[in-house]
């Protein structure tokens, strides 16, 4: 986390991004995390990391990816 | 009511963070939160400038490869299209950011209906944002990630995708070797995956016929120098920057191995991150080579044979350092693109400068000085006894 200065933050619903320095992220943040946030007049005003709904979207993914992977069967141009 | 509804909108959302972006903010505020919307402009405009290079060398014949480095802001998209004996072929490699529309747009004004492979390089929302809606509009027959995940909606939406159109899944990995048609694709990277996204970026090496292109998404420079213990040779003409030009990629050995004579890059004009960095662009062009951006010159397509190539760009412009700001770019636009190496400027070029392209001699030299200036390509066909095998 050093090296990194921004936190891109996606609130998907709105199809917004917000991009704010990593040093006001709430302590404990890190990459691939789920917030509770408000927005007020197009700027968060209050931001709180949410680990429940974090780790279950993350299970939800690795369960999709899964599915995926049992079904893969290469890809028709490989050589070697 | 308003501040409720909000609240109640945005419970949840997701974060990620930007690795590495060594620079400070064009608009940095510490104290206020900034919010930034994408630009959401049609990206479907003919190209408007034609440069040419020729290189020396002998090849069975090919029909054409076009490389279209779309300009979708400030993400990655790149399609690649060509033919085979009456088979058509297209790749996508990225798909733009989550929050725009572009890439479909841009596909179906290259009349593209199915693709061969779509290419997520890594799960970030900037390069795999739209991937879901190219697969959900468009015929396509395998999809390849990396293989690393992010619990985003956005790479929920493009599982789904795949899973609900039941497209072909596939991870490639570091010496896989493809042949699609002519085209011919080595990857050099990953060679496994550990959740770090940029890191482990699909990288690959483009080679058809003579040319060649390399593109790594946002690998590291750490990545680079991986990519060249491989063994694989990594020499392109033509080098896509990783990630969008920041000094987070391009290793000076990295770049000095694969000694393109073109480099493009893909970024938002005046974006937040200050991409491209200047270190990377003092690198590139003090390295003498031809350097594009989308932020610049909008959407570039590199058109090849297989022997020569040709770089369009729907603006003109030329990068220079610094081309992060707004007044240095919107300079920069309305620039002529000077004469640089081995490219030649169809509309200011001498007769003797013209001459250098090949399919031009004295007498279509001068044909072409009357019929300036000229927006495409296809333009071209104005010029007496000038026919498409000549592009």
């Amino acid at each position: 986390m050093e090296d990194n200065q921004f936190a891109v933050i996606l609130v998907e619903e709105m199809k917004k991004e917000f991009i704010i320095p990593t040093e006001e992220l709430p302590e404990g943040s890190k990459e691939q995390s789920y917030f509770e946030i408000t927005i007020e007049n197009d700027k968060i005003t209050s931001m709180k990391l949410d680990k429940h709904t974090t780790l279950s979207e993350q299970q939800k993914v690795d369960d999709m990816m899964t599915k995926l992977r049992s079904k893969s069967t290469g890809s028709k141009f490989k050589k070697n | 009511m308003q501040k409720r509804y909000l609240f109640a909108l945005f419970s949840f959302i997701i974060i990620f963070i930007l690795s590495g972006c060594g620079q400070e903010p064009v608009n940095p505020n510490q104290t206020d939160i900034a919010t930034r919307e994408d630009n959401k402009t049609e990206k479907s405009l003919p190209p408007e400038k034609e440069e040419t290079k020729n290189n020396e060398v002998t090849q069975a014949a090919l029909s054409g490869l076009k490389v279209h480095f779309i300009d979708v802001g400030q993400g990655d998209s790149t399609l690649l299209q060509f033919s085979d004996e009456d088979e058509d072929f297209a790749i996508l490699i990225d798909a733009g950011n989550w929050t725009g529309n572009e890439v479909v747009n841009y596909l179906s004004s290259q009349r593209v209906s199915q693709l061969d492979i779509a290419i997520g390089t890594h799960p970030d929302a900037d390069h795999i944002g739209q991937l879901d809606q190219v697969i959900n509009t468009l015929n396509v027959g395998e999809v390849w990630l990396s293989g690393n995940t992010n619990p985003s909606k956005t790479f929920q939406r493009l599982l789904q995708a795949i899973n609900s159109k039941d497209v072909d899944y596939y991870e490639p990995r570091m010496g896989d070797q493809f042949e699609v048609g002519p085209l011919k694709i080595d990857v050099l990277y990953p060679k496994t995956i550990s959740e770090h996204d940029n890191e482990e970026s699909i990288s690959l090496k483009l080679t058809y016929g003579k040319v060649t292109f390399i593109l790594t998404g946002d690998a590291t420079t750490d990545d680079e120098l991986n990519m060249l213990q491989s063994g694989i040779d990594v020499t392109a003409d033509i080098m896509k920057l990783g990630h969008h030009g920041s000094t987070t990629s391009t290793h000076p050995t990295f770049l000095q191995r694969v000694n393109p004579a073109v480099a493009i890059y893909s970024s938002g004009l005046n974006n937040t991150y200050g991409h491209p960095h200047d270190e990377v662009v003092n690198l590139v062009k003090g390295s003498n080579i031809q350097l594009y951006g989308t932020d610049v010159n909008g959407t570039i397509i590199v058109e090849t044979d297989g022997k020569e190539y040709k770089v369009l760009t729907k603006k003109e412009g030329t990068i220079t350092p610094s081309s992060s700001g707004s007044t240095a770019k919107d300079e920069a636009k309305v620039e002529s693109a000077p004469i640089v190496g081995n490219c030649v400027n169809v509309n200011s070029a001498t007769p003797e400068q013209l001459q250098e392209i090949i399919h031009i001699g004295a007498a279509r030299a001068q044909d072409l000085i009357k019929l300036r200036p000229f927006t495409s390509v296809d333009d071209l066909g104005r010029i007496r006894n000038w026919s498409s095998q000549n592009c």
